[in-house]
């Protein structure tokens, strides 16, 4: 058996259920339901997730701003059935690629076409989309083993190591 | 366009403060550059764990283990945002870990000295977490897009590995003489290589230029370990403890505490595979690939049942997602 890190799969990490799905970085695994486990394990150490997805790398089409100027997206790509994608957009370098979009399509460039004309008032310098049924996606069911168990982790804030106030008492004495 | 002119146009993204993104044109050097130094960075992340490591069973208190425990699961995690960035720029996650346990690949020097006494865990935290934070705080800076993040995530997290190595030092330091004595001891072993951590002098650092030209550096090896030695003397000193550095003294005219010289033959000596624990760090990774063996090929045999069978696992939401309001 060949001795290999598997195939590659993008995470998304939902903070908070009032804020967008953002891309955070990528995990190896065998299958889904391990991408998402390490995914857990690699990206949710700290407070606050709420929700994980995951897609293999190779259904996922990134776009920088740059190779769209130079290789304008093609309307058709390759065309197959109607299926909906989300469009992740990161408006500049201090922003997440978070969820701009969800709309439907024949392919993911015909998504990014779409989003690109739509919404032509958004600047974004990475996109990224991803048909919907090739998320898998964590549920409220995975919230205890997922997610709780670091929010009572306090020993990981740096505020529980009162370091200034014990340097200050030292130098008065 | 010709080269000349993307470098020109690449040049003047940097200068602008625009990052430049996976995807985006770049010189083949810039790529080399950064796959050099995110896949050293990673290497670090992950051969870092095992010095302290070493004392997580012989943490004096439940607490003290909790919080070296959580740190050093923290370096794996932060080991793997690093690979992630490093594959962005098309290196693979199989020739960067065959680099590493072949002894082809660098990583930082100073996790290649021992941990000898539980004082060492509370100093690494304080100085070589230290360090390594001042080191990133300026790479979270960097031109390339996915080290700037990795750098930005990896700095939120650690500035309570340095903040509970401090308070153990402080702890230390106003306690019993043995424990003072402890202390002491372990600064002294760790202060040096602390400082070769921020690398040669600008003078000597051969990649230095290019990678500040290209902004994956915004500032020299010299003037971070400046930063870094006055950040630290006066709380040391104010501690009762010291520096092994009988040159050490404070510069009036510039207000920076200046450092006798560094051994730099013993740096080259240990980044060239002969320092104290070179051997024994590399045996330690191999084992533990070695170990987990078994587990890629059991999950790699669940893989191909669910291949074959369908899915084992449990059911996950189809459908529209939740929260997928942009």
């Amino acid at each position: 058996m060949p001795d290999t890190q598997w195939p590659r799969f993008e995470v998304f990490l939902i903070e908070d259920e009032r804020k967008p799905a953002e891309h955070v970085g990528s995990v190896h695994a065998p299958d889904p339901e391990m991408a998402l486990l390490n995914a857990r394990d690699v990206f949710v150490r700290r407070p606050h997730c709420e929700g994980l997805w995951v897609a293999a790398s190779g259904h996922v089409l990134f776009r920088t701003a740059e190779e769209l100027a130079r290789d304008p997206v093609s309307q058709n790509g390759h065309p197959g059935e109607e299926r909906r994608y989300l469009v992740f957009g990161k408006p500049n370098h201090r922003e997440p690629l978070a969820l701009a979009a969800c709309l439907s399509a024949q392919s993911p460039e015909e998504a990014l076409a779409q989003a690109l004309k739509e919404s032509s008032a958004i600047e974004s310098v990475l996109w990224a989309v991803v048909s919907e049924a090739e998320l898998t996606r964590s549920d409220r069911n995975d919230r205890v083993s997922f997610f709780e168990p670091a929010a009572t982790k306090n020993y990981k804030l740096h505020a529980e190591y009162p370091t200034a106030r014990l340097m200050k008492e030292i130098r008065q004495k | 366009m010709t080269d000349e002119a993307r470098l020109e146009a690449f040049e003047a993204r940097i200068a602008r403060g625009e990052k430049i993104e996976p995807g985006d044109w770049m010189p083949e050097q810039y790529r080399k550059q950064l796959i050099r130094m995110i896949s050293q960075h990673a290497h670090s992340e992950i051969v870092g764990m095992l010095p302290e490591g070493a004392w997580i069973t012989r943490a004096p208190t439940l607490r003290r283990k909790l919080v070296l425990l959580a740190k050093v699961q923290d370096e794996a995690g932060h080991g793997q945002y690093l690979y992630h960035a490093a594959e962005t720029l098309g290196a693979t996650r199989e020739q960067m870990l065959d680099d590493l346990l072949s002894s082809r690949a660098k990583y930082s020097s100073v996790f290649n000295y021992p941990t000898l006494s539980w004082a060492d865990i509370g100093v690494i935290g304080w100085l070589v977490d230290g360090a390594a934070i001042i080191n990133q705080t300026m790479l979270a800076k960097s031109s390339y897009g996915p080290y700037s993040r990795a750098m930005l995530r990896i700095c939120a997290e650690e500035t309570f590995h340095k903040k509970q190595g401090q308070e153990m030092v402080i702890l230390l330091s106003q306690g019993t003489p043995k424990q003072r004595a402890m202390v002491q001891n372990a600064i002294n072993r760790w202060w040096w290589p602390t400082l070769m951590m921020f690398g040669p002098h600008d003078s000597e650092s051969k990649n230095s230029a290019e990678l500040m030209r290209w902004g994956v550096k915004t500032r020299s090896n010299d003037e971070l370990r400046q930063v870094f030695v006055n950040q630290l003397i006066p709380d040391l000193h104010a501690l009762g403890l010291s520096v092994p550095d009988p040159q050490l003294r404070f510069d009036e005219e510039t207000g920076n505490w200046l450092i006798g010289p560094i051994d730099w033959d013993e740096f080259w000596r240990v980044v060239k595979g002969n320092g104290p624990c070179n051997a024994e760090r590399l045996e330690a990774r191999r084992q533990a690939h070695e170990d987990g063996r078994w587990v890629r090929e059991a999950l790699a045999a669940y893989a191909e049942k669910q291949k074959t069978e369908g899915p084992q696992g449990p059911q996950r939401p189809q459908g529209p997602c939740e929260f997928a309001r942009p």
